[in-house]
């Protein structure tokens, strides 16, 4: 009888052994983050800037109008100069959202060429803006994205009378895209600190799958 | 035996010790099957954990991608008395910047150069020098340079600028922090024929000895282009 005492006596303790072990694993697998991000978009509302349509989600949107909505970001980030140093100086330096779009290479090239221009046009009080001009497309025999833009460029400030200077051109992207965030930084905590829009951290932008590894820009006129 | 009054005959002489080790067999089971399940209920739980939705905008000037806020809650603006304070600054300039009146002393109140520093602090808002008292000494150098010269002459053939004061919108470009920003404004101005679209952008900077009437706000930068 007391030998069978004894034997449920260490079943008891083997059963207790095996929940402090699950709780120990559990404490340990809760000390690693594991989040998941669900993205949503406002569809913007043609009638009215101001007024948003329903958000959607990043799989409504889809990958083929995701892939294109970040790369006019990125050509809006590679060409735009607004006349504030600040902005300039942000977006010039390491951390900035091209410089976690574009592989080193490109990020170099674009601070010798169109990182020089944007700096000496925020000097000169000039202001320009990019829209793309026309379709987004890749040639089967390509590996890189053809991007039409046209560049408006107001080289006068102050004056109400000067218009913008139009120049059309293309750009050749050599782009990389996966659907969903990336994983190389905590994309949880950055969007749980980000959204202050008077204290703008890193771009929304940059937690996408997105990156380009090479690019050659044809200026038309 | 005495049947009926005593049955109680064990008929299997180990049945009890049999019997006890087979409950705590399917005690021990039971209580290991309990803790299979429970490790699923808790794979379960921690696989479900996630972060909640989170609405971002897209598109607008320069295609700037904002997030709005967590999807679970309704999105606040938040703002310090110094950003309220830099907001109703750049709004006041603004208005004062696109306005040329049929009314003469209206324009020299608004681009009288005649006044120092020490003038602007003791004069109240229908007092001269309003865009001189709201901007530095550079900005009002290249306005009086490169600006006036234009307005006297819109004025001078009888023109008028209105500004439309519900077209105004004005939002953050960067940090704004207490020693100040730059701050994008978009508006329309009626200009007697046709509105005009205007993209500006103001940077306000702080100096509370020179202009304490705004706890020292002033627009140290001042480029406005026109949109269409």
């Amino acid at each position: 009888m007391i030998r069978k005492l004894i034997t449920f006596l260490a079943s008891l303790v083997l059963i207790a052994l095996t929940i402090a072990m699950l709780f120990l694993a559990s404490a340990i697998y809760d000390s690693a983050n594991k989040t998941s991000v669900d993205t949503f978009f406002f569809q913007t509302n043609r009638l009215s800037e101001m007024r948003p349509g329903a958000p959607v989600t990043a799989a409504e949107i889809g990958e083929t109008a995701m892939r294109e909505m970040l790369i006019k970001k990125y050509v809006n980030e590679y060409f735009y100069a607004i006349p504030d140093a600040e902005n300039i100086a942000r977006r010039t330096s390491r951390g900035s959202t091209l410089f976690h779009l574009s592989t080193p290479n490109v990020f170099n090239t674009w601070i010798q060429t169109e990182g020089e221009t944007i700096s000496a046009m925020a000097e000169q009080k000039m202001m320009r803006m990019v829209e793309i001009d026309g379709e987004i497309y890749k040639p089967s025999d390509s590996d890189y994205w053809v991007v039409p833009y046209v560049l408006y460029t107001w080289t006068n400030a102050n004056d109400m009378a000067s218009a913008p200077v139009i120049t059309r051109g293309t750009l050749l992207m050599d782009v990389f895209y996966a659907p969903g965030t990336r994983d190389t930084f905590d994309v949880g905590n950055y969007l749980k600190h980000g959204y202050n829009r008077f204290e703008p951290a890193r771009e929304p932008a940059t937690i996408f799958r997105f990156g380009v590894r090479n690019l050659e820009q044809i200026t038309n006129d | 035996m005495n049947y009926p009054d005593d049955f109680n005959v064990p008929t299997f002489a180990a049945g009890k010790s049999i019997a006890v080790s087979r409950a705590m067999g399917i005690g021990i089971m039971s209580g290991f099957l309990l803790i299979i399940f429970l490790c699923g209920l808790l794979i379960w739980t921690i696989r479900s954990v996630r972060v909640d939705p989170y609405i971002l905008s897209t598109g607008g000037i320069n295609d700037e991608w904002q997030i709005i806020a967590p999807g679970g809650g309704r999105p606040e603006v938040q703002m310090t008395a110094e950003q309220i304070l830099q907001e109703s600054v750049v709004w006041n300039f603004v208005q004062d910047w696109f306005t040329i009146s049929t009314d003469n002393d209206l324009n020299e109140n608004l681009w009288d150069a005649s006044c120092s520093r020490t003038d602007c602090d003791t004069m109240d808002a229908s007092t001269p020098c309003k865009i001189q008292c709201e901007t530095s000494d550079n900005l009002f150098i290249r306005f009086q340079e490169h600006v006036l010269p234009t307005y006297e002459k819109i004025a001078d053939d009888g023109g008028a600028w209105t500004p439309i004061v519900d077209s105004i919108r004005i939002s953050p470009v960067g940090s704004i922090s207490v020693a100040g920003g730059t701050w994008r404004v978009q508006m329309t101005v009626f200009n007697g024929n046709e509105n005009m679209s205007i993209m500006a952008y103001a940077k306000v900077a702080q100096n509370k000895k020179s202009y304490p009437k705004t706890m020292g706000y002033y627009i140290a930068d001042f480029n406005a282009y026109r949109m269409k």
